[in-house]
Parts: structure tokens; C-alpha cells; sequence
């Protein structure tokens, strides 16, 4: 038989629906892979025994013919998912014994899909980076080449699809933290309008980015995982009522006659496929239409601004009282003090501190509101796009993969490291990237689109 | 032009209640200014004035919740992560004589 690990996800389903494997024997391939590719270091908590667990019910639910949507599926969790009874750890010391007494709306609507927990894999610190190198459970190794890093945050989840040791993985976005290790992991990433997916349970970076989503090997093993994942929650007061469309039914392969805009600001560094690509779009029917996004280099300093400011607020919560590791103190703001000093990176401290700055009365009104206008103006750089165009068309990062080393002085904060994937976090719009590295952006709660034209774009070579 | 000098860093380290060590604060310091000049100058954008702040992404209304108690007395769970605990109480250290 062959490795069914080598399957995609849409192909894993198949087999489980035509009986060919069950969940268990799935799960078992699963397990064994992630033992041969520990050393990438890719999960911070394996859980093969839930896992087995969850597939042998998800056998018999099969028997007994109750068939959900991911029915028997092994898949990973970024471990900023709360999940109940598994310890959820945001990658930080602080909350490295921190056992959830609860489970995330998106966690629990996969495993009601029937799908079974692998693990919870690495990230940076609270999702703060591009390489994983701030996570206190070490660097995720890139499994393409183990000297570079899996790019950030998500690194753990895509270096767990790209190693076959998961059918596919969850992951967060806030500035680019999907897409960007999907592109230096070579694996699909995509991401919903934000409101989509509902954030409770989810631990909190910076609370108007934050925006769960998918790793997967295909666009089309995205589509299956996220329309599960999507739909209201009563339990966010951002999630919107809107219906989900079944998205994986939609990929037709079809984008005859599509407007597809190609952002100039977005190809100032551009990957060498990239005019053939736009050749092959071309030769497959789509209109390739020139658009200005005149604000898209702002994004940077605006994400910086509003991430610092929410994040510092989102982390006011560490204080070693409820939950999480203490540090003793004589006094009690020497215990608050002390906690924090122990339980933060200093990537997370520093970032703490300058946020305080924005949302200070010296930093607000001269720095927080002014980079809240910007917000706007980028915004409206895409109402602007999306009056001529279906949808947008560009590299996602259109560098290499760095070393640890590299990464280790600095090279994640390099222009063009996130410069493409920033501005559609900051105006909440749905956006993913193919295996190729390339991406697509879309008008607002039209995941469809996204995901159909990026289908298409896995194609290209 | 802004200038952060080590003494506003450590104020601010202070909110946050966190520590920066001396030398620490005057790199932090310095690069922070560098920062802000840069921050500052993007923000000169005359467009600025005719737009609203953009606090989120989410458009739609956002409906209040009844203040209703939907899963109760589960103190034991909540206290379940707690690092020092009594019986139905966090602890933490003394604060008033």
C-alpha cells in the first residue's frame, strides 16, 4: 500500500469514504511520521493518544453511518487554539502549564466535523514574528532545507504539512502569519474576511487583526478545512451571521473572462515564474488589469502601530494569578513584575513597551489615531481595486527562506519580508497563497472567489 | 521631532509592568526615537484629515449581549490553572497589613 500520508486531503477523505483505510490506520501513518520528523521540532504538544482515541470513535461514527465533513481526518492545531484539556501554550513560558478548561469555536467545529487532533504546533512567541525563533519551545526547522527557518508565526503548523506528518493545520494571521511560512514551507495557506471565524478561544495578539485560518497541501484541502471552521458564534461579537458557502464545491477551474488586478506596488521585487505566470492566467482566459494601491508601503508602519497598542492591552491579562507560570514576589506588584519578566520573551517585552507608548496619552492622539486614519486609506486603496477587479494577484513573499542565523539578527524585519501580505490583514479581507508562493486577495466575505482563482494559480509552475 | 529619552522607556516598562535594564533602555531608547521619526513622517499624508480612524475591520452591527450567566459554577475549572490557590479563592501575595 502506499504511504497514505503522501495523500492530500481531499484524497484522504476519499479513501476514508470508500473504506480503502480507517481513521485509525490514517492516524497511525500520521503518528509515525511526526516520531521520524520530531527533530524539526515542529510540535510543541504531540497528542497520539487523544488522537487514536478520536479516531477510533470517528471509526465508529463511520459505521454506524454519521459522516461529518472531515470526518476521520488527522490535522494539527497552531497552539494559539485553547484546547480543553491539552495544554495551550501561545509558544510562551508564561503560559507553558496552561491547561484550557474550554475549547476555541474553531477547534471544536473541526473535531464535530469528525476530524482528530494530531498536536499542538510551534509558533512565536503569542504569534509575534515571522520565523518562530521567539517561541521559549525552540525554532521550527524548515523541512525544504533544516538550516532555514519555516517563516512565521504559523511556522509549526507549515512545517507540519510540508513534512506530511499532519493531512492539514490551523494557523493565525495578524500581519501575514499564514501566509508568509506557507510560502517559505512551499504548502497553500488562506485566511477568511475577518468575521468569519470566530476568535473566541483564540489567544489574543491584536484583537481588530487576529483572524483564524488553514494550512493545507492543496487550495483545495484549504477549502474543506475553513468552510467547517467559518460561521457565526454567538460567543465573538465580531462574527458575522452571514451564511458559508461550501466553498471546496466551487473550485471549477473556471476564471474565463475574470478581471484579475495586479497591484504595481506589489512588484517592485517579484519571484522569477512571475511573468509566466501572468502568461498562463492570461492563456486560461483571465483579464489582467494594472491597479494603484498608492498606500500599500504605509501598511507596515500602520500594523506596527496598531499591533503594539492592541497587543499591549491583549497582555495585561499575564499577571500569575489566574493562570499561567508565576514568579514570587514579596509584594504584589512585585509578583506582577517579576511573573512578567519570567514568563515574556524579550521580543514580547519590548513589544509590550512600545505599545504602552501608543496607547498612552503621549503616544494616542499623535501616533494610535493617525495610523487608525491610514488603516483607512489603505482600505480604501482595495474598495478603489475592487470597483475594476475581481480579484488581486501578486507574490506573497517574494524572498527565500532564512537561516536561523539570519533570522536570529534581524532578517525577518527586511523590506519585502511581509510588505505584500500586511495591507489585506489591516483591511480584513480574505487572501491565501499556493504552494508557489503565490497569492490572491478578494473583495470581502467572498472566499469563494479567493479560492477558486487560487486553484487555478496552483498550477502554475 | 519626538525624542524618547531611557527615562520615558523605563516609565512606560513600568505600565507594563515589566523591567528593562539600564542598558537596555537607552538602545531601546535610540531606536524608538528613529522609529517615531519615521512613523512620523509617513503620517504627514494630507489625506489623513478626511478620513475616519479605522478601529476594525468588521462592519456590521454589533448587538449587546443579555448579562446572563450561560455556563455557571464551574469555580473549580476556572481555579484548576491557578498557581496558588484556597479553596474557591486565588491567592496572591499580602496587601494590607
Amino acid at each position: 500500500m502506499t504511504d497514505i500520508t503522501e495523500l492530500t486531503l481531499s484524497e484522504t477523505l476519499n479513501g476514508l469514504g470508500s473504506k480503502e483505510f480507517s481513521s485509525v490506520e490514517v492516524t497511525s501513518a500520521y503518528i509515525k511520521k511526526m516520531e521520524e520528523k520530531r527533530h524539526l521540532n515542529a510540535f510543541i504538544t504531540e497528542t497520539p493518544e487523544k488522537a487514536l482515541e478520536m479516531a477510533k470513535a470517528s471509526d465508529t461514527r463511520r459505521s454506524k453511518g454519521h459522516v461529518g465533513k472531515l470526518e476521520g481526518l488527522p490535522i494539527a492545531i497552531k497552539d494559539m487554539f485553547c484546547t480543553k484539556g491539552i495544554k495551550t501554550t501561545a509558544a510562551s513560558r508564561i503560559l507553558s502549564n496552561f491547561i484550557p478548561p474550554f475549547e476555541s469555536t474553531t477547534t471544536q467545529k473541526l473535531w464535530d466535523a469528525g476530524a482528530v487532533c494530531l498536536g499542538k504546533t510551534n509558533t512565536d512567541e503569542f504569534a509575534m514574528g515571522s520565523s518562530t525563533i521567539t517561541s521559549y519551545f525552540g525554532v521550527t526547522k524548515n523541512p525544504h532545507n533544516e538550516n532555514c527557518v519555516p517563516g512565521g508565526s504559523s511556522g509549526g503548523s507549515a512545517a507540519a504539512v510540508a513534512a506530511h506528518m499532519c493531512a492539514g493545520a490551523t494557523g493565525t494571521e495578524t500581519g501575514g502569519s499564514i501566509r508568509h511560512p506557507a510560502s517559505f514551507c512551499q504548502v497553500s495557506g488562506f485566511k477568511p474576511t475577518y468575521g468569519r471565524c470566530s476568535r473566541y478561544g483564540v489567544i489574543a495578539y491584536a484583537s481588530s487583526l487576529d483572524e483564524p485560518g488553514v494550512l493545507g497541501r492543496t487550495i483545495k484541502d484549504c477549502a474543506h478545512m475553513i468552510e467547517v471552521m467559518m460561521g457565526y458564534d454567538p460567543k465573538d461579537s465580531t462574527s458575522s451571521r452571514k451564511e458559508v458557502p461550501e466553498l471546496h464545491k466551487m473550485l471549477d477551474k473556471n476564471i474565463k473572462g475574470m478581471k484579475i488586478g495586479i497591484p504595481r506596488e506589489y512588484t517592485e521585487l517579484v519571484p522569477s515564474n512571475w511573468e509566466s505566470a501572468l502568461t498562463f492566467l492570461k492563456e486560461r482566459g483571465a483579464v489582467i488589469v494594472d491597479i494603484e494601491m498608492p498606500h500599500t508601503e504605509e501598511a507596515g508602519m500602520v500594523y506596527y502601530v496598531i499591533s503594539q497598542g492592541e497587543a499591549t492591552t491583549n497582555l495585561a491579562r499575564y499577571d500569575g494569578v489566574r493562570y499561567g507560570e508565576r514568579a514570587p514576589g514579596e509584594t504584589l506588584e512585585e509578583m506582577y513584575m517579576n511573573t512578567r519578566m519570567l514568563g515574556f520573551g524579550q521580543e514580547v517585552r519590548n513589544r509590550i513597551i512600545l505599545g504602552t507608548f501608543f496607547t498612552s496619552a503621549k503616544g494616542y492622539y499623535d501616533y494610535f489615531v493617525p495610523a487608525q486614519k491610514m488603516r483607512s486609506l489603505i482600505k480604501q486603496d482595495f474598495d478603489k481595486a475592487f470597483e475594476k477587479v475581481d480579484v488581486l494577484f501578486s507574490p506573497s513573499v517574494p524572498i527565500r527562506p532564512f537561516t536561523i542565523e539570519e533570522a536570529k539578527h534581524g532578517a525577518a524585519k527586511g523590506r519585502f519580508n511581509d510588505t505584500y501580505l500586511m495591507p489585506s490583514c489591516l483591511a480584513g479581507l480574505p487572501a491565501g497563497c499556493a504552494h508557489n508562493g503565490l497569492q490572491v486577495i478578494g473583495r470581502q466575505w467572498d472566499e469563494a472567489t479567493v479560492l477558486k482563482v487560487l486553484d487555478v494559480v496552483e498550477e502554475i509552475k | 521631532m519626538i525624542k524618547i529619552d531611557k527615562e520615558t522607556i523605563k516609565e512606560m516598562a513600568v505600565w507594563a509592568q515589566v523591567r528593562v535594564p539600564e542598558e537596555e533602555a537607552e538602545v531601546m531608547a535610540k531606536e524608538f526615537t528613529e522609529t517615531l521619526a519615521w512613523i512620523g513622517e509617513r503620517l504627514k499624508d494630507p489625506d489623513l484629515q478626511k478620513v475616519s480612524p479605522m478601529v476594525s475591520p468588521f462592519d456590521e452591527p454589533i448587538p449587546l449581549r443579555r448579562d446572563e450567566v450561560i455556563e455557571g459554577n464551574q469555580s473549580q475549572e476556572i481555579l484548576s490553572n491557578a498557581p496558588d490557590t484556597i479553596p474557591d479563592f486565588f491567592c496572591v501575595p499580602k496587601m494590607v497589613e
